[in-house]
Parts: structure tokens; sequence; C-alpha cells
């Protein structure tokens, strides 16, 4: 039995023990404070981001202003980098060259997963977070597998070639399969594919059933539903899919250096890997990054147009950043 | 809708499958490979041989590089989680000047080519005067750590974010109506509905991690991490030993992977 | 006269689970029926069955006289409007309203005009370029309705279209479709599990359980001449006594009383009443009048009931005050009376009356 009087106990720090007035402390001062509280906050994670990401992409801004003098690299402030860049055929036909390779793989990419991801979001009833999690799992596999595992398939003892000689549709091994554009294009398809499908699967699932019957319901058979209901309302999806697949696969460099063959194949990674490496010309090297930035962010940016001019009413939609955790 | 089976719906099943096929041929193909007996990679396929894994077992750089990959993704896991779980909390709850640009630059690793981020923080940290090998042995390299938990920091952020934004704030104010303090809250309250969130998260980045070329081939310094090691087998001779340590990394890979789905249920299940 | 809905024996079953079986309903041409039920009762089922989302496991559907079993929903005559509106996102008000048009191929000239009369009928004229999202629930319920009346079609489905609403929309919008419904003669079939609503609307109720119908009829049929307990204790509200029958007179029944079981009068028997089942005595709260237990008993009214009753609660309800009271065996009774009426204090001893013609006789 508490003594009468005496207050019954005090859990946590706030208890306000009967008859005793609360009184506020600094502590109590700073929490209410939201300038304060955001600035604590926000300390470590923005100083991080700042020193570990805004910092080195601005370095590269600025080094690719930098001379490299008799092969050292100094802080005088040129253009020669970009004149180069510009000037010398090599990089904007490589670049090009990278763009092309890019779209291919985009527009195979989505033929490929488009159907993938329409048959889970609508055809599959059990099993469907195990079928969808089916189709990612290889993108966890080591991408350096992946890409291998083509150059195994193609090249003139692969398997391909082994099995077709062996069925006798061939007698002497194809040459044409591996080191060319071709086989690029098919390792990044086959990379790629599951990234395009994840947008557009989340997209397509979100659509409730209600609007496909409600469209039957409304004299529009299948296919015209498909026209006219879902793939409009799948285009969000398919941007973002789209927008990835041809980033990634035109900054990718371990495929074409597999996969491409010495010359011909090379895409603007392989131009900036030599750079920084064995060619040794770091300033000339970030100016060719920061071109390639420079067109990463226009494309984003256009594709978030895109998105947005797609959406009615002015809804806010969710935009490309926004699948691109690749979950 | 009614299941019709005709033409169409058909046709839709087959090319599914095939998609799927040709997702998974490449990945069977290498790990059938793995068993194959004989050192040379070429059709026909001869089943019925472990001695790559053996192989694998015993070489010494290999199993370096697979150790260096798993410290090197334990630290990046450490860094993610420091940073990102705080850095979600502050764009979930706070305003400040600039808010929308630190978002979309925390996102540029995310949608950037690998390479790009890499030689952004090679110049960075050449500028700076940090010796790639710095850290060695402890760690496979200031450099390359601090740059993975740079470049995976992202994904914490999101996928926290996403998860913090469903999440229901009444449930914070019943806690503090009934006397506990901002740390008992989050620690009582906040965090273990959010764990699955940020335990998948986690888990996204170790493998994440365990994978990275781009970013680590220009941040290395004298320890080569797995991908890597792979990588330059890869360009001198290729033997099924490969094939042996790419099955690895795949079952390794799937592993995370259910356990990263559970996670998902989980939290499907909790909210 | 051809019914221009009808179902014969329709069945459908979702592997091991029965959610209609074998139900027949024909509908008349303009007339205004509802589908009533709780969750499960099959009453949606019934619906999309009609409307051709779902295919019927046995039975046939007849829409005007012919068979639409094999159809699918685009090629069946009738329109539907959704629970959720299903309206289509990425659409203004006018592209969704015009779809089924424009679907059926209806000349372009002719698409515009039509939706804009579809839209003022339902009021929503000047929204028509908004997109739905920017719309309240009532207007978007509206956008679905005029989306589906532009069609003209000769039935009209609505699966629970104002179970979104709040109590005061809802009432409006009954009206609202009533009126709408008489003016434009389409055949309305209408599910909801609200049996308000169903009295208010309707032309006839079909009332279901457990996949079967349980009574077709007018409102007032189904009010006053319960076919069962379950409609009885269904459709509005009423009092269940359970009431032992009397072999040798079947106009009369006994009730529980303080001393033994008491004599009731019955005029009105449902079709399941025999002897040897467990039988209840339905009197609705508004046809009891209670007087005090020592009132004279009335005169003149040879055909009147008597029973003791004590108070219980006493609940004031604005028009009317409520009477909670208990027979002797426990069974609750509610009745009505007005608030000038002399109040009766709790615990009070009461008689219950009523006239012999206001109770029905159900089994179960």
């Amino acid at each position: 039995m508490p003594a009468e009087g005496s207050p019954a106990g005090a859990p946590g720090d706030g208890t306000p023990a009967a008859g005793t007035p609360a009184r506020a402390t600094l502590v109590d001062r700073v929490r209410t404070n939201r300038r304060v509280k955001t600035l604590v906050a926000s300390a470590i994670p923005v100083t991080w981001v700042v020193v570990l990401l805004l910092v080195p992409y601005a370095l590269l801004l600025i080094q690719s202003f930098w001379r490299l003098r008799n092969g050292t690299l100094t802080h005088e402030l040129t253009t020669e980098n970009y004149r180069r860049l510009f000037g010398t055929s090599l990089y904007p036909a490589t670049i090009l060259y990278s763009a092309g390779v890019a779209l291919r793989v985009t527009v195979f990419s989505l033929l490929l997963a488009f159907p993938v991801a329409y048959v889970l979001a609508f055809k599959v009833r059990k099993h469907k977070t195990l079928l969808y999690m089916a189709v990612i799992i290889p993108l966890w596999v080591s991408y350096v597998v992946r890409a291998y595992a083509w150059k195994i398939i193609l090249g003139q003892q692969g398997i391909l070639n082994g099995l077709l000689m062996s069925m006798g549709i061939i007698r002497t091994p194809l040459t044409v399969l591996l080191y060319s554009t071709a086989a690029v294009v098919l390792a990044l398809t086959h990379i790629y594919t599951p990234f395009t499908l994840m947008p557009i699967y989340a997209v397509l699932d979100a659509i409730p059933p209600a609007l496909k019957e409600a469209s039957q319901d409304l004299y529009a058979n299948r296919w015209r539903t498909f026209i006219h209901v879902i793939l409009p309302l799948s285009l969000p999806g398919v941007v973002a899919g789209c927008t990835f697949a041809f980033v990634l696969s035109m900054g990718d460099f371990l495929a074409p250096q597999l996969l491409g063959g010495n010359d011909s194949a090379l895409m603007v990674s392989n131009l900036v890997w030599s750079l920084f490496g064995v060619a040794y010309n770091w300033p000339l090297g970030a100016a060719v990054s920061v071109v390639m930035l420079a067109l990463t962010l226009v494309l984003l940016w256009v594709a978030g147009r895109v998105e947005a001019r797609g959406s009615y009413g002015g809804e806010a939609r969710a935009s490309v950043t926004d699948y691109a955790a690749p979950v | 809708m009614p299941r019709r089976s005709d033409p169409l719906t058909a046709g839709l099943w087959i090319s599914a499958g095939a998609v799927f096929a040709f997702i998974y041929a490449p990945l069977a193909i290498v790990i059938l490979y793995s068993l194959h007996d004989s050192s040379i990679i070429a059709w026909p396929l001869k089943l019925g041989t472990l001695r790559w894994y053996g192989v694998l077992v015993h070489d010494t750089s290999m199993l370096a590089a697979g150790w260096a990959s798993v410290k090197l993704a334990v630290l990046a896991v450490i860094i993610a989680l420091a940073v990102g779980v705080p850095g979600a909390f502050v764009l979930d709850r706070y305003d400040f000047p600039g808010k929308g640009a630190f978002r979309r630059l925390v996102m540029l690793p995310l949608i950037l080519p690998g390479i790009i981020t890499g030689v952004a923080l090679l110049s960075f940290f050449s500028f700076v005067g940090l010796s790639l090998s710095s850290g060695f042995p402890l760690v496979p390299g200031w450099p390359v750590v601090l740059g993975h938990g740079a470049a995976l920091t992202s994904v914490i952020m999101t996928q926290v974010y996403a998860r913090l934004q469903r999440f229901d704030r009444a449930l914070e104010e019943a806690s503090g109506d009934l006397y506990a303090n901002e740390w008992q809250t989050f620690w009582r309250v906040t965090l273990p509905s959010i764990r699955p969130a940020v335990l998948g998260a986690a888990l996204l980045v170790f493998t994440l991690s365990l994978d990275e070329i781009a970013v680590t081939f220009f941040l290395i310094g004298r320890q080569n991490t797995l991908p890597l090691q792979l990588w330059g087998l890869l360009r001198r001779g290729i033997t099924p030993e490969v094939n042996a340590a790419a099955t690895v990394i795949f079952a390794v890979s799937l592993l995370t992977i259910v356990l990263w789905s559970r996670m998902i249920r989980d939290e499907k299940g909790r909210e | 006269m051809t019914p221009i809905v009808e179902l014969r024996g329709l069945t459908k079953r979702f592997g091991a689970f029965t959610a209609l079986d074998g139900i027949s309903l024909a509908v008349a041409a303009g007339e205004f029926l509802t589908v009533l039920g709780a969750s499960g009762s099959g009453k949606t089922t019934t619906l999309r069955l009609i409307a051709g989302f779902d295919l019927a496991t046995e039975g046939r559907i007849l829409i005007e006289g012919a068979d639409v079993a094999a159809l699918p929903p685009f090629k069946r005559p009738v329109n539907t409007v959704f629970q959720q509106y299903a309206l289509f996102p990425h659409m203004s008000v006018r592209d969704n309203v015009g779809y089924g048009l424009r679907m059926q191929r209806v000349p372009h000239r002719e698409i515009g005009p039509r939706v804009t009369e579809a839209l003022e009928m339902v009021q929503l004229g000047p929204f028509a370029e908004r997109a739905p999202r920017q719309l309240s629930g009532g207007q978007q319920q509206r956008v679905a309705l005029a989306r589906a009346i532009v069609n003209r079609p000769r039935v009209l489905l609505l699966d629970e279209p104002l179970g979104a609403l709040d109590l005061k929309l809802r009432r409006a919008m009954q009206l609202e479709l009533k009126d709408l419904q008489s003016k434009l003669g389409i055949t309305f079939i209408y599910v909801t599990h609200d049996q308000e609503e169903a009295l208010t609307m309707s032309d006839r109720v079909a009332l279901m359980r457990g996949g079967r119908i349980e009574q077709l009829g007018a409102p007032r049929d189904l009010y006053d001449r319960p076919r069962s307990r379950y409609v009885a204790d269904f459709i509005g509200e009423t009092n269940l006594l359970p009431a032992v029958a009397n072999d040798r007179d079947p106009g009369m029944v006994t009730v529980a009383g303080p001393a033994g079981p008491i004599p009731v009068r019955v005029e009105v028997r449902a079709d399941g009443v025999r002897a040897g089942i467990p039988l209840w005595l339905s009197v609705r709260p508004e046809s009891l009048s209670v007087v005090a237990a020592a009132a004279p008993a009335a005169s003149g009214d040879g055909a009147g009931n008597s029973l003791p009753a004590t108070v219980r609660e006493i609940v004031y309800a604005g028009s009317v005050v409520k009477l909670h009271l208990a027979l002797a065996d426990g069974t609750t009774i509610v009745a009505l009376r007005s608030p000038s009426d002399p109040p009766f204090a709790s615990g009070a001893s009461v008689q219950l009356r009523w006239p012999a013609s206001q109770g029905v006789l159900v089994a179960d």
C-alpha cells in the first residue's frame, strides 16, 4: 500500500510525479527547437554525402579542365581536353556507337520484359511473389559471371558452336558469334532485361482488376482494353525500365571488353577506363566522364518529363529515380 | 476474369516462358560446366566431377579475394547503415535548404554507370592523398571501403525512407503519450517496426558490394576482391574452376535473396 | 411478357465453395430490382455472372431471351457501375464517359453530344475536363453512372455503388438514382447489403442467403409477410418471440408468460410453418402498444393480444422513444412510444398489446 501523499513509481523520464509541476529543461528546449534538431540530425548524413559524393563528382568536373603537362597532372585550367574530345573523331564516334548499342539493348529488353511482366501481373495467381523473385534473382548473380557465360557460349570452341556442329547444322565453327557488336548487345540484353522488367511489373501489378473489367463492360475486347487502358497506364514503368537499360548499358565496360573484340566494339566506358589506366590521361578521361554524366542527367530529365506528361491531372507521379534501387 | 484458353493467352505464356529460359540458360550452363570433367570448356558436356570445387578450395588467391570481398561488404553495410538510416529519417521528417539537391545527389551512384562514380572517387582520393593501399591488410584499402560505403548508402536511404513513409506516426505519438522520451520511442517502437526493411536493405547492400566491379576496380589497392579476381582469370585462361567459383557466388546470392524476401514477407505481415 | 433478364438454375462454385446454389430469377423490363444480402450471400457473384466477369458453373443466363453464357462482357448489352467506380485514371471525365461509345464505334460527331447529355443528367456538366482524382467520392460515383448510362443499356447493374458515401449523401443519391431510373426506363439490378436502401428504392427485392434466394417480392411483402425468420430479422427491426404451435387450433400459439404459457392469436403464417419445429412470432416494434400492467383489458378488440413484460431500458431517439423490455423467459422486446407519452420507469411492469393481424408466425 503506497503511503498516502507519495506518488506511485515513475517509469521513464517524463512521468509527472503527482503534485510536482513539470519544468522545461535545456534538453527540452533543444527538443522543441526545430532548427537545432534538424542540424543535429542531418549533420552526419549530409556531411558524408557532401564529402564523398558531391566533392568527388565536382572534382571530376574540375579535373576535366586541368592540363596534362609532359605526362604530369597540373592544376592549370584549360579547355584543351574538351577541344580534343570533340575534335578527334574517335570520341564522338564512340559515344554514338555506345548510344546505338544501348538503344538496341533497350528495345530488345523491353520486348522481352513486357510479356513476362504482363503474365506475372495478370495471368499468374498462385506463387506470384515466388515467380517474380525467380525472374529477379539473376540480377544478383555476379555480373562477371553473366558476361562470362556468353563468352563460353559464343566462342569458337564454345558451346553454341559445339552444339550446332554436333547437330550437323554447320560444319566449321562460326567466328562471327563472339567478338562482335551482336555479342555485346546479346549479353547486355540478357543482363538488363530483369532491370527493365521490375518497374514495368510494379506498375502493371498496381492496376486494379476492376479497370480491366470496366473496360470490357464498355465493349472493348481484350486487345482494345490492352491498347486503351493497360498500355497507357504502364507507361511510367516502361519509361523507367527503358531509361535504366539505356543508361546502364551505355555506361557498361565489362561486356564490350570481354565480348566485343579489340577495336570494333569499344564503348565509351572502355575509353574512360584506358584513359584512367594505361593511357594515363586523367583530365581527358575526366572530360569524357563529364560528357557521359551530362548525357545521363539529360536523359533522366527527359524521362522525367515524359512521365510527367503522361500523368493526367497533375498528380505527383513516382519518378524514374524511385525505381532506382533494384528492388 | 474467367480463364479462357485461346491462342492469345497461350502465345503470351509461351513467350514469357521463352524469355524465362533465355534469362536462365546461360546461368544453367555455367553451373553445369562447373561439373565438367575436362579442363577445356567445350561441347559436349561431360558431367560428373567435383574436382573444380576442390581446386577452388585450394586456390589461395581466390580464397584471399573472397575473404577480402566479405570484409569489404561487411564494412560497406556498417557504413551504409550508419549514414543511411539517419539520412532516411532526415529525409522523412525534416526540411532544410537544398533538401531536393541532397536527394538527387544521393541517388546519383545508383543511376549513373559505376565507372563514373569510380573515376570520380579515384580522383578524389588521389587529390586528397589517401593511398589506395592504406589500411591494408586489415581492410582491402580505405578508399575502396569508403567508396563502397558512399555508393551504397543510397540503397539503404531509399529503402528505409520508403518504409518510414508508410509508418504510422500515431504509434510514436502514443508512445510519447505514455511517457517515453524520443530515444525510448525510437528504440522500442520505431526501430522494431522498420527493422525488416532495414535488415532487408542491409542484406541488399551486402550482395551489391560483393558483386561490385566498376567502383572497386578503380579504388582497389593490392588485394583483389572476388569479382576482380574472377575477371583477371577470365582474361588469362578459362578453366571450369571459374565456373565453380561462379556457382558458389550464385548460391550465396540466392541464399541472400531468399533471406531478403523472407524479411519483406515479414514486413508485409506486420503492416 | 418476356423477362429482360432470366436466370435459370444458376450455380457458381469456387473449388469446394458454392457461392450460388441453383438460383432462378426473372427480371421484368423497366423494373428496379434489388438483390439484397449479407456478405457472402452470393449477391455480388450473381451480378458478376450477369455482367460476364465470371463464368457460371451450371445454369443459364438469358438476356432479352438470348443465352449469354458464352459471351464475354464486351458482347453483352449490359453495363456495370462498380463499387469502387473503376474510373480510368489516365482519362478525363469526358473521355471516361465516352469510352464505351468509342468502343462501339459510334460515329464521332455523335459521341460529344451524348457524353454532354449524360453528364448533364448526373449534374456534372462543368466537370467534363477534370481528371477522376480531382473529384470527390460522390462526384466520381456519378461519373461512373454517366459512363454506364450513356450507352443506353437495356439493363444496368449496380454493385453497391453508394457504399463509400456518407449517410446524408447516400440518402440523396438513393433518390437521384430512383428518379433517374424511372426517367430513363432502364432496368436496374441493384446489389446492396443495406436493407433500408433496398426497401426505399426497389420495385422488388430478392433477399439472398447462402447462395439461395430466401424471398423475392415487393418491399412491402418482405416487410409485412416475411417467409422465414431470417427474412423477418433481416428486413427492418422486429421482435421474435419463441412460440409453440397449438395442434388443435392453427390460429393460436402459446408464448412464455410469468406463470406458464399464454395463448396468442395469430392470423398470418409463413409457408414453412408446421407443428414440431421451432417457431417464432414476429411482431414489429411499431405494432406494439405499451400500457401499464394494471390497465383494464381493451374493449371491443376481440382479436387483440396481450403479454406481460418488464421495462429494462428507455432510449431517447429524437422522434421516438425506444423501450427495451423483457418477457418472462428473458426474450428482449423493443417497442416504440412517442416522447410526449407518459414515460415508464425502468423496472416497471407493463402489458404489450398488438392486433392479431400484425404478428407473423415464422420458422427457420
